[in-house]
């Protein structure tokens, strides 16, 4: 009395098949479910014993044995209701060990017999048809995201009841008692219309902000938006994913799967035809943000993957939250590693953060910036710190006048600037072509000189610029990178100078503004060269320096009590 | 020049815990050095000390306090400190600062880094706020250059902030600049003038009466102020509220009966209110940099006016720009900072058309390039 049924799990976002083995041998009566598995996944053997006996099988006083093998995978979550379901009835003979060969079952069972929707259905099912099963019973709820991989054939079932019957049936009598469904993707897509995004047209004002952010959709360039509060950061970052373009079949596909597995995909929803938006609050935690667990399960950054990330208030962020960004950010995925195995997530959202200047938010308006200084400095740190290197594009958000507020001006909509964004895109897309790039923002230093040529003279022009601004070879890279998506939305295969100084004006400075700025702008040529000061963040956030003598931060606020009031 | 090695004895007695410039200066009115206590008994420095200090009891516990300390070794404890890069000089010293002989309340010991300000030269101390506007920054910046070329020496307190800019400048245009810490002068502090500490360590001095390794406290700042105003010949207050630190150096630099003078500022700057206050009081006006270099040396030879100059110089460069971006110049101004989208607006009105975000930009990056301007923080600018 031994049944073997293929279900099937997930592992990152692919998935492996797995075998539910089922055993009744005499002995005392007893369930037993081995397989390194976790306790939610435990419990399908109550469900199954309690949903059978509501069909009226009752269970025999035998020794029942289930096992999931691979064993050697932890495995969680609620899959394997089913399997193991069916499992025992191969067992005591009310289905034929042929009826199942070839068959994949999923799902979760109530104790009802009804059978509800799991994660992960469409990598399973996926994973199903490259290893040559045939028919996949999956939960109705699930059907029409497993409907979407074709060739093989997906059955939705709603009850136990009704998956029996199915079984039972012959092989060419199945086909008709539950049709297989087939979803097209392309199809989907062609139909979606986007409208969860609010429109461009409807933020008045804010030319300048618009326009950053359309050159950030055109390279798929990270932004930060800094302004004071209540002026619209937010609006402006919810309309992004507007402007961005469509996506295609395999991205659709793509982000399907990552919400299939993280069961946010909305029942009865086949795929993604948006690209989402996700817009966590700072007291996020680090496995929340990019993904975490015992098991690991995606985390947001993940769920942004091809969308949007917006991190508003950013430096309310915790530093060790923002440094765990830097790596995913730069590899375009997000690797953990656990003590049985590795998981991979894609992860390549366009990252949007916003912050105000300052505490107070008025900062650099003096006659209204109530901060101190180090306040100041302190706030701006901790946004250029961690993620400065990931971000190409910052750039400043004002109130919105009164006029521009009540204007009449028609403002642009979201179609027109996509419109402009994808002809961006599609230029890149040619200049691409056999290189591992998708986008500007993806080319690496190596590949600037080839796809960003600057003539003579503007290179004399980018090396006047670079050393006044003093900036980094990194922040000359980005700025080229930036340049070459100012052309692309212009229309233009070269890089003229107006593009450039457009880069450079809209870069991320790297050292914070603070007074001697302006004491090196006033005679450039007596500026003397220093050693950086490394700092150390700890933590809390705090800096200190490492040099040969001690420093010391934070007796400011003393002494400011003290000696100035 | 005689050798300034450091005295062993005054070392030791200025490090002993507990007994400050108050029980030096009364030991001081009956021994003869440092030395002498240092071979002293207990009895005997208590002798001394009685009737010069609030109360008896203090007298004994400080005694008591010099006793203790006897228990380390002054001359190995003074090639410690040589070792360290740190000078010392007390005032038995004969090259102990003249000017700071004279002030009340006048230090025992003085601890330094790089060397002692010069007597022969003239100094200025240049102060102000921490949270200085960017006129407050500009003037400073000036000032201090143009006092630094005609060879005065700038003191400051190397705090953020006007101290901080004036002394720099002074030594980015080939001056010298010493600064007056309210820490040990081998702590660096705020650490952001950790670049400014190295070069006022090689081209000027740091300078402190606290022992080397002390925390900046807030109750030592204050009384730093009055050796700031005390090396000083001048003091120029660059900018400064009404009731501020800086008053404490000003108070203080009136009763060494130094000069004062105020960078005169707007009726309306919080920041310039007490610059004003003092020039109502009486203080120098500070027009321009020549001021104090006549104040110093009877004339000035920049002829000119320097301001004068500089707006010449600007209209000059004015006239080399053109189209959009001599508009964006004229409503960029000079010294104000502008928020983008004001820039935007106005610059509109004056052409009468729409101006894309992208040709603002890049205009405003080919000024910043010129020179013409600045970034202040993301999205305001200033016109230099």
């Amino acid at each position: 009395m031994y049944s073997s049924i293929l279900t099937g799990a997930v592992h990152g976002i692919d998935s492996y098949l797995m075998k539910v083995e089922t055993d009744i041998s005499n002995g005392l009566p007893s369930f037993n479910m081995v397989g390194f598995m976790s306790g939610e996944m435990r419990e399908a053997g109550e469900r199954v014993r309690v949903a059978l006996k509501n069909l009226g099988i009752h269970l025999p006083p035998q020794r029942i044995t289930v096992n999931l093998s691979p064993a050697g995978i932890p495995k969680r979550g609620i899959l394997v209701d089913l399997p193991v379901c069916v499992g025992l009835l191969v067992c005591l003979d009310y289905l034929q060990p042929e009826a199942t060969e070839g068959v994949l079952v999923a799902g979760e069972l109530g104790l009802n017999g009804e059978i509800r929707p799991v994660k992960g259905i469409l990598p399973i099912v996926a994973e199903a048809k490259n290893k040559g099963v045939t028919t996949c019973l999956v939960p109705n709820g699930n059907l029409s995201e497993g409907a979407l991989v074709h060739g093989i054939r997906v059955v939705g079932v709603r009850t136990l009841a009704e998956m029996v019957n199915y079984l039972r049936k012959n092989q060419k009598e199945r086909d008709s008692f539950l049709p297989p469904a087939e979803v097209d993707a392309g199809q989907l897509l062609s139909k979606a219309v986007n409208k969860a995004y609010p429109d461009f047209s409807t933020v008045h004002g804010q030319r300048q902000a618009k326009k950053v952010l359309e050159i950030a959709a055109a390279g798929f360039h990270n932004v930060l938006m800094m302004g004071p509060p209540g002026t619209g950061k937010s609006m402006l970052a919810r309309c992004l994913p507007g402007i961005l373009p469509p996506l295609t079949q395999e991205e659709a596909l793509e982000i399907t799967r990552i919400y299939s597995v993280s069961g946010r995909l909305p029942e009865e929803t086949a795929l993604i035809t948006e690209r989402p938006f996700i817009a966590p609050h700072h007291s996020v935690t680090r496995a929340v943000l990019i993904g975490g667990g015992n098991i690991p399960s995606p985390g947001l950054i993940t769920l942004a993957h091809l969308g949007v990330l917006f991190l508003d208030e950013i430096s309310e962020y915790s530093l060790p939250d923002l440094n765990s960004l830097r790596e995913p950010l730069e590899n375009h995925e997000i690797v953990i590693r656990r003590l049985f195995g590795t998981y991979r997530y894609p992860a390549r959202p366009l990252l949007v953060a916003a912050a105000n200047p300052c505490p107070c938010g008025y900062y650099p308006d003096m006659n209204r910036c109530t901060c101190t200084p180090r306040e100041v400095q302190k706030y701006q740190r901790k946004i250029s710190g961690p993620l400065m290197d990931r971000i190409d594009f910052r750039v400043h958000v004002s109130r919105v006048s009164a006029d521009d507020l009540q204007g009449s001006d028609s403002e642009e909509s979201s179609e027109i600037i996509r419109g402009r964004v994808m002809e961006a895109i599609e230029r890149q897309k040619k200049r691409f072509q056999g290189t591992p790039f998708n986008y500007n923002s993806d080319m690496t230093p190596d590949a600037l000189e080839h796809f960003c040529p600057l003539n003579s003279l503007l290179a004399e022009k980018m090396k006047g610029v670079y050393e006044r601004l003093g900036m980094s070879m990194r922040s000359y890279h980005k700025t080229l990178k930036m340049a070459r998506t100012i052309a692309d939305l212009n229309g233009r295969e070269m890089i003229l100078e107006r593009d450039l100084m457009t880069a450079v004006g809209f870069r991320l400075p790297e050292y914070s503004e603070d007074e001697y700025s302006s004491g090196r702008e006033f005679e450039p040529g007596k500026r003397i060269e220093h050693k950086a000061v490394n700092y150390n963040v700890n933590a809390d956030g705090n800096t200190s320096a490492v040099c040969e003598s001690e420093g010391y931060y934070g007796i400011e606020e003393w002494y400011e009590s003290e000696g100035d009031k | 020049m005689e050798e300034r090695t450091i005295n062993p004895y005054a070392y030791w007695l200025s490090c002993v815990k507990g007994v400050g410039n108050v029980t030096i200066k009364a030991l001081m009115e009956s021994v003869s050095g440092a030395e002498e206590v240092y071979n002293m008994s207990e009895e005997e420095i208590c002798m001394c000390l009685v009737d010069k200090l609030r109360s008896n009891n203090i007298a004994v516990s400080k005694a008591c306090s010099i006793e203790v300390a006897k228990n380390c070794d002054p001359l190995e404890e003074a090639e410690k400190l040589k070792e360290k890069g740190i000078g010392f000089v007390c005032q038995e010293d004969s090259w102990f600062p003249k000017k700071l002989r004279d002030i009340p309340d006048s230090p025992y010991a003085l601890y330094y880094k790089g060397e002692l300000p010069p007597e022969d030269i003239p100094a200025v101390a240049i102060i102000g706020s921490r949270n200085c506007s960017g006129y407050g920054r500009e003037q400073a910046r000036i000032f201090a250059e143009r006092l630094a070329e005609r060879g005065i020496a700038v003191i400051s307190g190397m705090a953020r902030g006007v101290d901080g800019i004036a002394g720099k400048a002074a030594v980015v245009s080939g001056g010298r600049s010493y600064a007056v810490l309210g820490c040990g002068v081998d702590v660096v502090y705020p650490m952001d003038n950790k670049e400014l500490y190295d070069l006022l360590a090689k081209n000027g001095g740091l300078l402190s009466e606290n022992r080397p390794g002390t925390h900046p406290r807030a109750s030592l700042f204050p009384r730093r102020n009055r050796l700031i105003s005390g090396l000083a010949d001048a003091v120029l207050v660059i900018e400064a509220r009404r009731r501020s630190g800086t008053v404490i150096t000003v108070d203080a630099a009136l009763e060494q009966g130094r000069e004062i003078f105020a960078l005169p500022g707007r009726v309306s700057d919080a920041l310039s209110d007490g610059c004003n206050v003092l020039i109502a009081q009486g203080a120098g006006i500070a027009c321009s940099p020549d001021t104090i270099i006549e104040h110093f040396f009877g004339v000035s030879d920049s002829g000119t006016d320097l301001y004068e100059k500089k707006r010449k110089q600007r209209n000059r460069r004015r006239d080399e720009l053109s189209g959009m971006e001599a508009v964006l110049f004229d409503a960029l101004g000079c010294g104000d900072i502008m928020e983008m989208d004001f820039l935007i607006s106005r610059v509109e009105s004056i052409l009468g058309k729409h101006i894309d975000a992208e040709e603002f930009t890049a205009c405003m990056m080919g000024l910043q390039m010129k020179g013409l301007a600045e970034e202040i923080g993301i999205g305001h600018y200033r016109g230099i």
